[in-house]
């Protein structure tokens, strides 16, 4: 098989057929019509248009066969194409170059090919025009030119394929040339029309024959027409060159639009130009837009100023005058105003104008304008055009004034009225205000409105902050003189009136004040308030204020009490404070009202005193009554008829009775008084108890009652005065005997729960009548009057009573039922040697109080709560241990006076165990240190010895040093042999931190990063002497020198100590360096 | 042999109490009293007298009772003569106040006169055995 030679203008060839952009491209009719031709014509099965490529012949067109493309190797076509005349193969198994062609010897098995070579208009051979049969046949000349012409269509059809594309081309150009939106212009080279298309007869108005032949800018431009742009696009123009550019031109009617526009010169083959394509747009929308962005701009320009004019208190009349001109520059008005409704005292709605166009026409209106437009005109008469935007509410649009049937005539010289538009706003549903413009060319519409949107709502957000702003006046004009009011109220009152801040700042100091206090008012404001108070309120009140405001515990605050008070000259003198507290402006101030109450508390003392000396007044002839009565019936009772001693029985009982009457009178003026001392301590109260029975066993015996004493605990104990506890015992016993039957008993009981103490006491009597039972407390209250005559008592003890147990800290109550039985009883606070801070503490360094004196205890506890430390509270000695084995404490506050033990003696006990050797005391007693002066030697270590009552600063600063002496001491050795590190490190470790150091850079590295108590220094180091490390330590870091040498004397100075190696014992060092610690801490 | 009488002084400005008084103990045999009618007497007699007891009102003119008492208790001899207060001071402050001045005792006023003998005897217990 000979395969198609390539022919020697093969490349050529390729290009001229790629150049037809035919190869792959889908069938079209215009092949197919004429391979259908050939293939009837030939009466053949096979008809192909063939395109040879490098490696294939592709099929254009195809009949009877299924393939597309086969291999150019084993074409026929690609012999076909080597030569300008028709290649045809009558017989292929006959010819040598095609006989095992695998398309002859397989399919489509041929036998005849005819191919007629198909030019591309540059003359190459691109392909053919082939018929194929599977039978051998002749070709006659008449069927080769057949052949010929069918392969000379093919190739009109192959030239028509891109002249096909190119009008395709063009006529698309065209139709977007003709509608676009655009105008199109074709000029000639000299700039002259020769085609302009439908968007520029739609933009200009002229059609192609109006302007054809003409320049575009002598029909376009017009009087506003920029000349320098005219003169830029002419030189362009002279130049050949492109550009674009905006200008304004007018259309055939006269108006005016804008456009942009683009031109392009075209060019010859020489570089001439021959044609200019100009393509315009109509921007007129554009730069009206641009130009309503502007006015937008002015108009937001004229609110901001007006805003920030009304900001900066311009006057108002100034900045609607400058609104109002922007109303009238917008809108294109002769004159208006801009006024707001206002109302008679009657109620009728007038304007007053804010801004006006002067629009004065002789001497007198001049002057009326002058005189009144600065503070606005007013106008009353609403029944007109404008007062109807007012009346009505509406904006009123008046383009014919003077046929309106709103109109309201003018006065006479008023400048013509042709077009008014009076627009009004709100506040709300009321008009508050209206502008007014007239006199617009061409009259108003309701177009303009939208756009005077903004200026309206300024004018409305200006009259309503102006309205804002004078009720703001008038409510600070009444504040003010309500302020007036109080401030007179405050500099007449009797009463002292202090306000203070949260920092204890006096803020202001009244008259009373002065009086009071002796001061003036600027000698204590912005000072802190407890200059006005003597120790130890002096000292404690900041603390007070501090506790209440992180833990609003209250003091004083809304409860009211007698406090001290001290004078500037130093005096003292009791005085009432009530102090409220109140936020002013977000800020929290405390309002003290004081009043001195000297007078009143002499008055007391005097009252107490007359009843004191009354009592006893009445006490010495008493004596001499019931002695004689008692003498006579004691003595002389058998002598005596029985009447006589039944009348002297009576005297004397009603002796014994005014006695008590009057201890208990003088008890109870004690009490009211506060002036009744208690002497707390710790008691048992089953103790007072048996105490009680037995001394009111006597009185039970006479009315035969029984007392028993039932369902006691072993011990209760409570923080009280005994005697007085007696008393209580002894009323409700006495009570509970004389209410009991005869022969009845009455049962004392104790018991408790969660730390209180229960006492009752209970007879089998008749009861308390149930309305009775809400004055069973009040003096000299008995059910019946007769009562007390018949079962004695004074109608005082209960009273009495209650308010002894109620000093106590208790409570007091009774249960009763008629017919049954009464039960008093009282409840008394639990008195604990140990009471335990339950939360809150796990974070907080914990304290122990050993005080005996609960109160004390309580204050010492808040005063530590105040310095962010918890504490639990002993009373005794002997709890303080416990819990000081059982717990871990950063220090000891401790009272020395101690029920179980003296406080010295326990502080001994200490400082023997090795466990609390080292924990730091604080004493808090009433002994000075100097009572104790014997001890101060023994080296108690205690940080502070405190005065009660209690500076609160001092024990601040004594917790603090507590605290810091808690801390282990840290050392640092400096030392480059590592045995001796070993062996003081073992020495050290459990008393201090202890760190070492081999070298100086590693030491000086230590001290930077961390403070050392004490440096354990060797003098040679391998890195150069120790001693250079002297200068780099703080002067608070103790220093021993331990070395193989001595220092010297002259370095001794200025170490702490210095011990030498191998002559210095563990002992010793451990020795040292403890007191070289110890030192520092003292 | 019975015991020699208690020989008590008792001193009262108030000439009632000082009746009373006599005659609350008067008939005691184990007592002789002797009454005197200021602090005063009381000085001018005690040598004489040699109380074992003297009971001693608080409120009286000229010489009060704590003087009365201190000055008896600087006569040579008499620094530890027992002394009880008898008054209508009675309140707990006012009675702490007399002990502390060296009394023994404080009896109360108004007392109970058929109950003094006893009073004094146990009061008299009570001193002999301190």
């Amino acid at each position: 098989m000979l395969k198609p030679p390539i022919p020697a203008n093969e490349i050529e060839r390729l290009q001229a057929l790629h150049a037809l952009d035919v190869l792959d491209t889908p069938a079209e009719e215009r092949f197919d019509r004429i391979t259908r031709v050939a293939q009837r014509y030939f009466q053949v099965p096979i008809a192909l248009v063939s395109i040879v490529d490098a490696q294939r012949q592709w099929f254009k067109s195809k009949r009877g066969l299924d393939a597309c493309e086969t291999s150019r190797g084993i074409s026929f076509c690609g012999h076909a194409i080597l030569a300008d005349d028709i290649f045809h193969i009558p017989n292929a198994l006959e010819d040598p170059r095609f006989a095992d062609n695998p398309l002859v010897t397989g399919g489509p098995a041929i036998r005849f090919y005819a191919g007629a070579p198909l030019h591309a208009p540059n003359g190459q051979r691109i392909g053919t025009l082939c018929i194929i049969d599977d039978k051998p046949r002749q070709f006659t000349p008449v069927e080769l030119s057949v052949l010929r012409d069918l392969a000379d269509g093919v190739e009109a059809e192959l030239e028509r394929t891109h002249l096909l594309a190119a009008v395709d081309e063009v006529a698309r150009l065209a139709l977007v040339a003709e509608r676009t939106d655009n105008a199109v212009i074709i000029t000639d080279g000299e700039g002259r029309v020769e085609w302009v298309n439908l968007g520029f007869e739609r933009i200009t108005g002229y059609t192609l024959a109006e302007v054809a032949g003409k320049k575009p800018g002598d029909v376009l431009q017009g009087p506003d027409t920029d000349p320098e742009t005219v003169a830029f696009m002419r030189s362009k123009v002279c130049a050949g060159a492109a550009f674009s550019s905006e200008v304004l031109n007018y259309r055939k009617d006269g108006t005016p639009y804008w456009l942009a526009l683009s031109i392009q010169p075209i060019h010859d083959a020489q570089g001439r130009v021959i044609r200019f394509i100009a393509i315009e747009s109509d921007i007129s929308e554009r730069k009206r837009g641009e130009q309503r962005v502007q006015e937008q701009n002015k108009l937001l320009d004229a609110i901001n100023r007006a805003q920030s004019q009304f900001i900066a208190h311009v006057a108002p009349t100034d900045i609607f005058q400058g609104l109002l001109e922007s109303i009238l520059a917008i809108t294109g008005s002769e004159y208006g105003f801009i006024g707001e409704v206002m109302r008679t005292e009657d109620g009728r709605p007038y304007i007053k104008t804010h801004g006006i166009t002067n629009i004065a026409w002789d001497e007198t209106t001049r002057r009326f304008h002058d005189e009144n437009a600065p503070t606005g005109l007013e106008f009353h008469k609403l029944d007109n055009l404008f007062g109807h935007v007012v009346t009505a509410g509406v904006t009123v649009i008046a383009n014919d004034p003077a046929h309106d049937p709103r109109r309201g005539g003018l006065p006479n010289g008023h400048p013509a009225l042709n077009s008014f538009l009076g627009i009004p706003f709100y506040e709300g549903e009321q008009v508050v205000g209206m502008i007014g413009v007239a006199n617009r060319a061409g009259g108003y519409d309701e177009s303009l409105l939208p756009q005077l949107e903004p200026l309206r709502t300024a004018c409305k957000n200006i009259i309503e902050s102006l309205r804002l702003e004078k009720r703001r006046l008038q409510a600070e004009a009444a504040l003010l003189s309500s302020e007036n009011r109080i401030r007179a109220i405050i500099d007449t009152v009797v009463d002292g009136i202090v306000t203070i801040d949260a920092h204890g700042s006096v803020r202001s100091f009244n008259p009373a004040a002065e009086r009071i206090f002796g001061y003036r008012a600027e000698q204590v404001v912005g000072h802190n308030v407890n200059m006005l108070m003597p120790e130890p309120y002096h000292a404690a009140h900041d603390g007070y204020l501090h506790n209440y405001l992180s833990t609003g515990k209250k003091m004083v605050i809304g409860i009211g009490r007698e406090v001290i008070g001290q004078r500037q000259d130093g005096s003292t003198f009791p005085m009432e404070l009530a102090v409220s507290e109140m936020a002013v402006n977000g800020e929290r101030m405390f309002t003290g009202i004081v009043r001195d109450i000297t007078e009143r508390k002499q008055m007391e003392r005097m009252k107490s005193e007359f009843v004191s000396t009354v009592s006893h007044e009445l006490r010495t002839p008493l004596t001499s009554i019931r002695g004689a009565l008692g003498l006579v019936l004691g003595k002389f009772s058998d002598a005596l008829p029985d009447k006589a001693r039944q009348l002297l029985d009576t005297a004397n009982r009603n002796s014994e009775r005014l006695t008590l009457l009057i201890n208990d009178i003088l008890d109870l003026e004690k009490i009211e008084s506060g002036r009744l001392e208690f002497e707390r301590k710790a008691t048992d109260l089953v103790a007072v108890a048996r105490h009680a029975l037995v001394a009111n066993e006597g009185y039970g015996q006479q009315h035969d009652v029984a007392l028993r004493l039932v369902a006691t605990p072993e011990r209760a104990m409570v923080q009280a005065d005994e005697h007085r506890l007696l008393q209580v015992f002894a009323n409700l016993i006495s009570n509970a005997v004389k209410y009991s039957p005869q022969g009845g008993t009455v049962d004392v009981a104790l018991g408790g729960q969660a730390g209180r103490i229960r006492v009752s006491v209970r007879d089998r009597g008749p009861g308390i009548p149930a309305e009775f039972r809400s004055r069973m407390f009040q003096r000299f209250a008995q059910a019946d009057s007769s009562d007390t005559r018949q079962k004695g008592g004074t109608g005082l003890g209960l009273s009495i009573t209650k308010a002894i147990v109620e000093r106590h800290g208790g409570s007091i109550g009774f249960t009763s039922e008629e017919g049954v039985g009464t039960e008093f009883h009282f409840e008394l606070p639990e008195w604990r040697e140990i009471i335990e801070q339950s939360s809150g503490a796990a974070d907080r360094p914990t304290m122990l109080i050993c005080e005996d004196n609960a109160d004390v205890a309580m204050v010492l506890a808040e005063l530590l709560e105040q310095e962010g430390v918890s504490s639990d509270r002993v009373t005794t000695g002997a709890a303080a241990l416990e819990m000081l084995g059982r717990k871990q404490y950063r220090a000891l506050l401790l009272d020395l006076n101690l029920p179980d033990m003296d406080g010295m003696t326990l502080i001994q006990h200490l400082r023997s165990d090795a466990a609390t050797r080292n924990l730091p005391v604080i004493v808090v007693s009433g002994r000075t240190r100097e009572d104790t002066a014997a001890w101060d030697g023994q080296a108690l270590s205690v940080i502070d010895w405190l005065q009660k009552p209690v500076d609160r600063e001092r024990l601040g600063q004594a917790l603090n040093q507590a605290l810091q002496s808690q801390r282990r001491p840290r050392i640092l050795h400096v030392e480059d042999d590592t045995d001796i590190i070993q062996v003081t490190q073992a020495l050290l470790e459990e008393d201090a931190d202890y760190t070492y150091a081999t070298s100086l850079a590693a030491a000086r590295l230590a001290l930077a990063q961390s403070h050392c108590d004490l440096l354990l220094l060797d003098l040679t180091l391998p890195d150069g002497s120790g001693l250079e490390l002297l200068d780099a330590i703080s002067p608070d870091t103790r220093v021993i020198v331990f070395s193989g040498q001595d220092p010297g004397a002259a370095l001794r100075q200025h170490v702490t100590a210095a011990l030498v190696k191998g002559t210095t014992s563990n002992d010793r060092l451990l020795a040292t360096i403890k007191q070289v610690i110890h030192q520092e801490r003292n | 042999m019975p015991p020699p009488p208690l020989k008590i002084m008792y001193v009262d400005d108030e000439a009632d109490i000082r009746t009373i008084v006599q005659f609350a103990l008067e008939d005691e045999e184990d007592f002789v009293l002797k009454i005197c009618a200021s602090g005063q007497e009381a000085l001018d007699t005690v040598a004489d007298y040699r109380p074992d007891l003297v009971l001693l009102d608080v409120m009286m003119p000229g010489m009060d009772g704590p003087t009365a008492l201190q000055r008896l208790h600087a006569q040579p001899g008499l620094g530890q003569l027992p002394i009880a207060f008898v008054t209508a001071k009675v309140q707990p402050q006012e009675v702490a106040h007399l002990k502390a001045l060296g009394a023994v005792d404080v009896i109360a006023k108004p007392f109970d006169p058929m109950a003094l003998a006893d009073h004094v005897r146990s009061l008299w217990e009570g001193v002999r055995h301190d």
